[in-house]
């Protein structure tokens, strides 16, 4: 079985690369545009996530019956064979698995001294559930899901799509390197706060350090949740009188589930790895539906357990200082960065930072590299949070990838036809140092390359200048990204002015209808 | 072998691959070329053949029947480098890129006069570039172009991939452009430079253009002219009508003159079409031009 469990794990993780991979838009003529291939959802190891889908629509309020579908696979596994899922699912668990061989040399991985605080990951995970109770989330900090997911995507993928291209002229590697040009997107990626994110995963895959498994033993939150759900598995290990109470399968588990010279086992800890049953020299350990000897309580600190409901209390508080939650009416924010461009199809900025988990598939898969990690501009609740940075890349008119991919659909699904409506932003002129406005010379760049006509021109003293029409713009940010003005600052600049992602998609229609006019020529 | 001595050759053949595809970098930019690029035909200056057929397909295989077939320009074996106008990823109703079953029959005319390699070439505007002709050329790379005849313009960029090909046939859109007026063949050509942008904010970017032209040895020009765009050009969506022609040209000057007519302009009134004439790129007498209809 332990070999079955190592398949295992290598099948979901060989998936996890696999799906990982796909995500990246393809041509399809026929839906004249831009669209994932992949026989699953790409998204899927986000959509599984108890912890994400219970997070999000417990701090949003809402109840979306196909997250309960999704995650109720995973959740039934749990209730059977506790945290199985940890032991023979979680790609971040196969990884640690991996490096912990690394950190630790194979005679003494068992009995060097481990370090693990067991009991901390429940003080995190009722920091979580508090946080969204009281209407914030915070689970994308540490979901191993989304972390796995954003760490790669923004902190591992990039330099990989570097190196690939840097080996391209090498003979033989060359060939190898350039077939794997599909897996990326045409423009080489670039996120800020990247390396913020590798070193988390960095930090992670070193647990190995401390203990075998340091972070599924410590920290984990969803590992915590699905202890919890998995408390009293109907499948769970036990031993057979055959014991000798030799302590090998006590010392092997990587762990810490066993306790009492072998005896006693904490369900809530233990991964069914069944390495305890491949150790045993004598049969004495049996995975079966057996009642167990003794069974070791929960144990939780309550002053450990207020203080992470603290934190967490203190989380949503200081979270709701931020400006950017000053919403008006129409659900856009009044006093928010004037940077905090959402994608199309993106709800009302509260509900955005309680639903988006940050997992960067929306990142992943923006064929421009516009979409970036928000720091500052949506304030603490949206840190790491999509935003358009048009200079980076545009939102390109023919792709509709980011709401295709949105595990918690903080990002709602839309088509190209509707991007004529969804205003995310709108663009205007800065005719200090646009190069028409202030010196007169021949350029249009902005009016060529919209997408939406949304450029006109209109004589002043004999001249021909550009416009802004507000009706067309919708904020895409392919003026800015192309305009030949300055380094980071264009002489045309997208803002949220003119976002209307509170209102529904039907008054959006109505708004363009209502407002459009026919260009002076 | 133990884990150490692995490395260890690991190591040095990473250093090896390193080195070789350093070579391997530097004799790509100096490769060499299989046909020998051509003078255009004598005789042909001021000369535009024009095919009209409601299929721009049939109308282009008409008018290189008529200007007396492609063998003219393309030895056997050459690199042939087609440049359609596909910057915009707009469908050919749209009329704001070149219509891909014209770029398709072009290569089918190439490949049976006898051309080695056909290449489709465009810097994309929208992005990714894949979503524009269905293809992708990558990022290209651009080399340093000397532009000696150039007024204004006395360097700028070429792709690689142009550089490196025997033949160039450009095959423009006719379009209206709300900064040149026209864009036809020779403001197409700005399409094969890395930054375009410099271009607007120099001093004059239809002298720009026009130099280019000089440096740039386009060897025929094939001009869609099946649908145009005469409104909100370059990019549209506006007002399209349909002269149904494919305009064929050894004279890249002469060529668009003609296309000026179909948007009932003179090419007078196009300042980039004058200079390129004024450079000695061709006719852009009206007047002076042989016009032959198929």
């Amino acid at each position: 079985m332990k070999s079955a469990r190592r398949i295992s794990q290598g099948l979901f993780l060989i998936l996890f690369a696999v799906l990982f991979a796909l995500s990246v838009g393809r041509l399809d003529l026929s839906a004249g545009g831009l669209r994932i291939v992949s026989p699953l959802p790409v998204e899927l190891f986000l959509l599984i996530d108890p912890l994400l889908a219970g997070a999000s629509m417990l701090s949003s309020r809402t109840f979306t019956p196909a997250h309960i579908l999704w995650i109720l696979p995973v959740v039934l596994l749990t209730i059977l064979c506790g945290r199985a899922f940890c032991g023979w699912v979680c790609p971040l668990g196969t990884c640690i698995d991996a490096a912990d061989r690394v950190a630790r040399r194979k005679a003494d991985r068992r009995t060097t001294r481990e370090r693990s605080w067991p009991r901390l990951k429940y003080y995190i995970l009722a920091g979580i559930i508090v946080t969204a109770a009281m209407g914030a989330q915070v689970a994308w900090l540490l979901d191993p899901q989304a972390l796995l997911v954003r760490s790669l995507t923004l902190g591992a993928a990039p330099p990989a799509q570097w190196t690939l291209r840097s080996i391209e002229g090498v003979p033989a590697l060359g060939q190898a390197a350039g077939a794997a040009r599909g897996l990326f997107p045409e423009q080489q990626a670039a996120f800020r706060q990247g390396l913020i994110a590798a070193l988390m995963l960095a930090a992670i895959l070193a647990g190995g350090i401390l203990s075998r498994r340091f972070w599924c033993r410590s920290l984990c939150p969803l590992g915590a949740l699905l202890g919890l759900i998995g408390r009293i598995p109907l499948f769970r290990r036990s031993i057979t009188p055959k014991c000798n109470e030799c302590r090998l399968c006590e010392i092997d588990c990587k762990m810490d589930a066993i306790s009492g010279n072998g005896a006693a086992t904490v369900t809530e800890e233990c991964i069914y790895c069944y390495s305890c049953v491949a150790v045993c020299p004598r049969e004495g350990n049996v995975l079966s539906t057996a009642k167990p000897e003794r069974s070791a309580p929960l144990n939780l600190s309550r002053r450990h357990l207020l203080t992470g409901i603290g934190v967490g209390a203190v989380w949503s508080f200081a979270a709701r200082t931020a400006i950017s939650e000053k919403a008006t009416r129409d659900g856009t924010s009044r006093l928010a960065g004037l940077r905090l461009i959402r994608p199309p199809g993106s709800v009302g900025e509260d509900e955005f930072t309680e639903l988006c988990v940050r997992c960067g598939e929306c990142m992943k898969v923006c064929p421009t590299n516009g979409l970036q990690p928000a720091l500052a501009e949506a304030g603490l609740a949206g840190i790491w949070t999509p935003v358009l940075a048009p200079r980076a890349g545009e939102c390109t008119q023919k792709c509709t990838l980011c709401g295709d991919v949105c595990p918690t659909h903080a990002i709602q699904p839309f088509t190209v036809a509707e991007k004529d409506y969804l205003y995310i932003g709108r663009a205007a002129i800065d005719r200090s140092t646009c190069v028409v406005w202030e010196s007169g010379k021949q350029c249009l760049v902005c009016d060529e390359v919209c997408s939406y006509d949304a450029i006109y021109w209109q004589k002043e003293g004999g001249t021909k200048m550009p416009h802004v029409d507000p009706a067309r713009c919708v904020g895409c940010g392919i003026c800015e990204n192309n305009c030949p003005v300055g380094g980071p600052n264009a002489a045309i600049r997208v803002t949220c002015e003119g976002e209307k992602r509170g209102m529904p998609r039907d008054q959006q229609k109505a708004w363009r209808a209502a407002n459009i006019t026919e260009h002076p020529e | 072998m133990n884990r150490r001595r692995f490395l260890e050759i690991a190591g040095v053949a990473s250093v090896g691959a390193a080195v070789a595809g350093c070579a391997g970098k530097q004799s790509a930019q100096t490769g060499p070329s299989a046909g020998a690029p051509k003078e255009r035909p004598a005789g042909q200056d001021g000369v535009v053949y024009v095919g009209k057929n409601a299929d721009p397909a049939k109308a282009l295989v008409a008018a290189v029947a008529a200007a007396g077939g492609l063998k003219s320009v393309i030895s056997p074996g050459a690199t042939v480098a087609l440049k359609p106008n596909a910057a915009w990823a707009r469908s050919p109703e749209q009329a704001a890129a070149t219509n891909p079953a014209l770029v398709a029959q072009m290569i089918r005319l190439c490949r049976e006069a006898g051309a080695g390699k056909v290449i489709v070439f465009e810097h994309t505007i929208d992005r990714p570039s894949q979503m524009v002709l269905g293809i992708t050329s990558g990022e290209p790379d651009f080399q340093t172009l000397e532009v000696p005849r150039g007024k204004l313009l006395k360097q700028d960029t070429i792709a690689k991939t142009l550089a490196k090909a025997d033949v160039i046939i450009n095959m423009p859109k006719a379009k209206r452009h709300s900064q040149t007026e026209l864009t036809l063949g020779l403001k197409n050509l700005m399409g094969c430079i890395w930054n375009r942008q410099a271009w607007h904010t120099g001093p004059d970017l239809s002298q720009y253009i026009a130099d280019y032209a000089t440096a740039l040895p386009v060897s025929l020009t094939v001009t869609d002219a099946s649908r145009v765009l005469l409104t909100n050009g370059p990019k549209g969506p506006g007002q399209t009508k349909d002269p149904n022609e494919v305009i064929v040209a050894f004279d890249p000057v002469a060529a668009d003159a003609y296309a000026c007519g179909l948007f009932d302009m003179k090419p007078a009134d196009v300042a980039h079409i004058v200079h390129a004439a004024e450079l000695g790129l061709g006719q852009h007498d009206m007047s002076k031009i042989t016009v032959k209809r198929v």
